[in-house]
């Protein structure tokens, strides 16, 4: 015999295995998980979005015969594609085990962290990484006579001011990057926080742990880098008017970075393990 | 939102979150998705609660209207992923214990969303009245819609259960 809807309805709603209402507890513990993914997805995803430009622009400047910038640019490329890599591994060591608002506490805190961590990073990498640029590129054109005319001295004042406003509106545009382009997360990360608040859980004591603070290693390895271009600039200067070799200035600033960036990462890495320790 | 209020203001609804959920929802994730969202929005609005209607009225109308804005959300984003995926992947069709009810809400997921709102306040046992002031619209309305929905729930499952 056929039955109604009305029966199938109120018999099949009179067993109350049907009406399990989901745990508060579990449902958070998704939502977590989901807003954990997607910051994870689109932070690779904007990382891959490095490679193509690099590449295209690396590409030209053969064309054009900028070798060594050519490479330059690679190598910082590759540079900032690894360290977005290991920022984004990092990630990975925010405890699973932890309850679902101590989870997404320790996503904000990493968050908080890489924001800022990356400001230094651009604050301090830009004038470190542009200044040899002027070494790399053909500057000898008739608009850039009266670069060329100057001092040395005055040319790394001109350039390291250069850089510093170049600097500033690196940083500037990477706080409207952060806007755009992950303010919705947060926003959405902040609200499922003050959601699980009002839902006063009962929560297990803190035990997250936290991506590792590079801020060392980067001021580390950038003072290197500073401090070795200029030396390296020292150098070639010294060397090119003993000799009068061409390429003086440019190998003394290559060698200067590369030696000053490893011993600086060096310091800085080491400074930052002994603050683990202390912590 | 305080442990009390959920124990005491929604809970004992929780049966009726549940059965509107399920009906705007193919799996059990979007399903939990769905009632939390239910759940938070009902502490959010407890303030805009008006005496004029029951409490249990007013959280038909809010869980409605969460889920309906939910789906409208959820649309553009899964439409892409749903379209390359198998339907018994997308579609989680036994969800309940009992095959009739499993047949019921598959059959009610056909209709359109203002459908399925009408004919699950009316299996609720809900006066078109009530039916009316829910869905925003007059009861004369009310009663031709759930005869033609009824008509094609019947062509949906028919022989399908017995």
């Amino acid at each position: 015999m056929e039955k109604s809807i009305e029966i199938i309805w109120n018999k099949g709603f009179s067993k109350e295995e049907n009406l399990i209402a989901p745990k508060i507890d579990k449902l958070f513990k998704q939502k977590s998980k989901l807003i954990f993914e997607k910051f994870k997805q689109k932070f690779w995803i904007y990382n891959y979005r490095l490679i193509p430009p690099a590449l295209l622009f690396s590409i030209g400047h053969i064309y054009l015969g900028h070798i060594l910038f050519s490479i330059y640019l690679m190598l910082i490329s590759l540079g900032f594609f690894f360290f977005n890599y290991r920022i984004w591994k990092s990630f990975n060591n925010i405890d699973i085990n932890l309850n679902s608002y101590q989870y997404l506490l320790a996503l904000k805190n990493n968050i908080k962290k890489m924001f800022s961590l990356y400001t230094w990073v651009y604050a301090i990498s830009t004038p470190v990484l542009l200044i040899p640029i002027y070494w790399m590129l053909p500057v000898d054109s008739t608009k850039f006579k009266w670069l060329n005319d100057l001092q040395t001295p005055y040319i790394i004042l001109f350039l390291v001011i250069l850089s510093l406003v170049i600097s500033i509106y690196i940083v500037l545009a990477y706080k409207l990057e952060i806007k755009i382009k992950y303010s919705q997360l947060i926003k959405k990360l902040n609200k499922t926080i003050a959601d699980m608040e009002e839902f006063k859980l009962e929560l297990a004591p803190a035990t997250e742990k936290e991506i590792t603070d590079h801020k060392e290693i980067v001021l580390g390895a950038s003072f290197g880098v500073m401090l070795g271009t200029g030396l390296g600039i020292f150098l070639g200067t010294v060397f090119y008017s003993a000799n009068n070799y061409d390429y003086a200035m440019l190998v003394s600033v290559i060698i200067g970075i590369v030696f000053g960036g490893i011993i600086g990462g060096l310091i800085g890495y080491t400074i930052n393990k002994q603050n683990d320790l202390k912590n | 939102m305080s442990s009390d209020f959920y124990i005491s203001l929604i809970l004992p609804y929780a049966p009726i979150i549940i059965k509107i959920c399920r009906a705007y929802t193919n799996s059990q994730e979007d399903f939990e998705d769905y009632y939390q969202e239910v759940c938070l929005q009902i502490w959010r609005s407890k303030d805009n609660f008006r005496e004029d209607s029951q409490w249990s009225t007013w959280i038909y109308r809010l869980s409605l209207n969460v889920c309906l804005t939910l789906l409208k959300k959820s649309k553009n984003d899964k439409s892409y992923a749903t379209d390359y995926l198998p339907d018994e992947v997308v579609l989680e069709s036994h969800v309940f214990a009992d095959e009739s009810l499993n047949m019921l809400y598959d059959a009610i997921k056909q209709l359109s969303e203002l459908d399925r709102a009408i004919i699950l306040l009316y299996l609720e046992e809900k006066s078109y009245q009530e039916i009316a002031d829910i869905i925003g619209t007059n009861q004369n309305n009310i009663g031709v819609r759930i005869k033609r929905i009824k008509e094609r729930l019947k062509k949906i499952l028919n022989g399908k259960i017995n």
